[in-house]
């Protein structure tokens, strides 16, 4: 397979305390088995922000991406997180255009997903789609994480054990998004 | 081919080099730690052998182990990895650098079948060694699934503030040590199946 034609998975979150780290402990986990299922990963990091073109790499992978990947913060979520919410609506705008864009919302702060609603972008012609699907976040699929009782909870991401089980299961869950191709060994 | 203990009687036998290879994280560091304490506590195994425990230099690069300890990875004995998602990462990335690090010259050593190399696995992580690949590596592994392993594979569970956790981390620990300490080549499974295979039994 070639490189251009491999899942890229954009990992999209706010650039601030435990949201970085996360981010961080979620690209190495996901690094870790790329090469034997055969994806790509982007993430924004220091790196890519002190080239000179870090906006047209970002450009680049969210206009390639095949899965969105958001580490859903009250931060993240806040309006004057212009650069998270440019990154969100051009997920969402992917996915209702049909792009094979999977979104892969990931629980970090106790937010309430379907309070979250887009009515307002909408209105504003910032998310324009022919055929909306998405009235709020509640109707997107998160990849967890989830209690024994499979309900939606949040990272726990000052307990390191609890929070290295979390990115487990959200391993687990993330690669079921995978094309079947890509699940087994090379 | 693994060393019986039943033939264990020459010079070379007396001793077991033991290499522990880890990354600088904080529950690999704490695993690392609670190790040194268990082979201190037990410094021979069940066949009268020495341990002497070697470690790499984390403050090298993951594939630039100084001077001597690469001298030692001649005679190891046994391969410790305490196995993490930093771990796998730091590796490929000395492989992707042109530089053959720990785990992947052992590996090599284990699968040319040139010693009695034990290999253990300590998974501070839960790692599918089925999905880990290096490919950049000299010779690309697809994987690292070998029958070989040896070692408990379940995950060591990190210790919180309880002291229960706390009590469970150390159980877990020297229960782990004493799988090494008590290894014995005529008994165990992954050595006589790997044996088996190459047709030496």
């Amino acid at each position: 397979m070639s490189t251009e034609n491999m899942p890229l998975i954009f990992i999209s979150y706010k650039h601030a305390d435990y949201s970085t780290k996360i981010a961080k402990k979620l690209r190495v986990a996901l690094e870790v088995i790329s090469e034997a299922l055969n994806f790509r990963i982007f993430l924004d990091d220091d790196t890519i922000r002190s080239s000179d073109d870090w906006r047209e790499q970002i450009d680049h992978a969210l206009g390639e991406m095949t899965h969105f990947i958001a580490l859903l913060t009250d931060e993240y979520l806040a309006k004057s997180s212009t650069e998270c919410r440019r990154e969100l609506l051009t997920a969402i705008q992917r996915y209702e255009d049909n792009k094979k864009t999977k979104l892969l919302f990931i629980m970090v702060d106790e937010i309430n997903p379907s309070l979250v609603v887009l009515a307002g972008e909408r209105k504003a012609g910032k998310l324009v789609s022919d055929d909306p699907k998405i009235n709020s976040l509640g109707d997107i699929h998160f990849l967890g994480p989830f209690n024994a009782a499979k309900q939606l909870v949040r990272l726990v991401w000052e307990d390191d054990a609890i929070l290295r089980q979390q990115i487990k299961q959200l391993l687990d869950n993330f690669q079921r998004t995978l094309p079947p191709a890509d699940h087994g060994p090379i | 081919m693994a060393r019986f203990s039943s033939l264990i009687d020459e010079p070379k036998d007396t001793k077991r080099i033991v290499y522990v290879s880890w990354v600088q994280e904080e529950l690999s560091a704490a695993c690392l730690d609670k190790l040194k304490k268990s082979f201190g506590a037990n410094n021979q195994d069940n066949f009268g052998r020495e341990i002497e425990l070697h470690t790499n230099d984390v403050s090298a690069s993951a594939g630039q182990a100084v001077g001597e300890i690469r001298n030692v990875w001649g005679v190891v004995t046994d391969f410790i990895g305490l196995l993490c998602n930093d771990y796998i990462i730091s590796r490929r990335e000395a492989c992707q650098q042109g530089i053959e690090p720990d785990l992947i010259y052992f590996i090599k050593k284990r699968k040319r079948g040139e010693s009695d190399l034990i290999m253990w696995l300590f998974p501070i992580e839960t790692c599918s060694f089925e999905k880990i690949s290096f490919k950049g590596a000299e010779e690309p592994l697809p994987n690292i699934n070998f029958e070989w392993w040896h070692g408990d594979s379940n995950e060591i569970q990190f210790p919180s503030e309880s002291l229960a956790t706390k009590q469970r981390f150390s159980q877990d620990i020297n229960h782990r040590v004493l799988l090494i300490l008590e290894h014995d080549a005529d008994n165990c499974k992954p050595c006589t199946s790997s044996d088996q295979a190459k047709g030496k039994t």
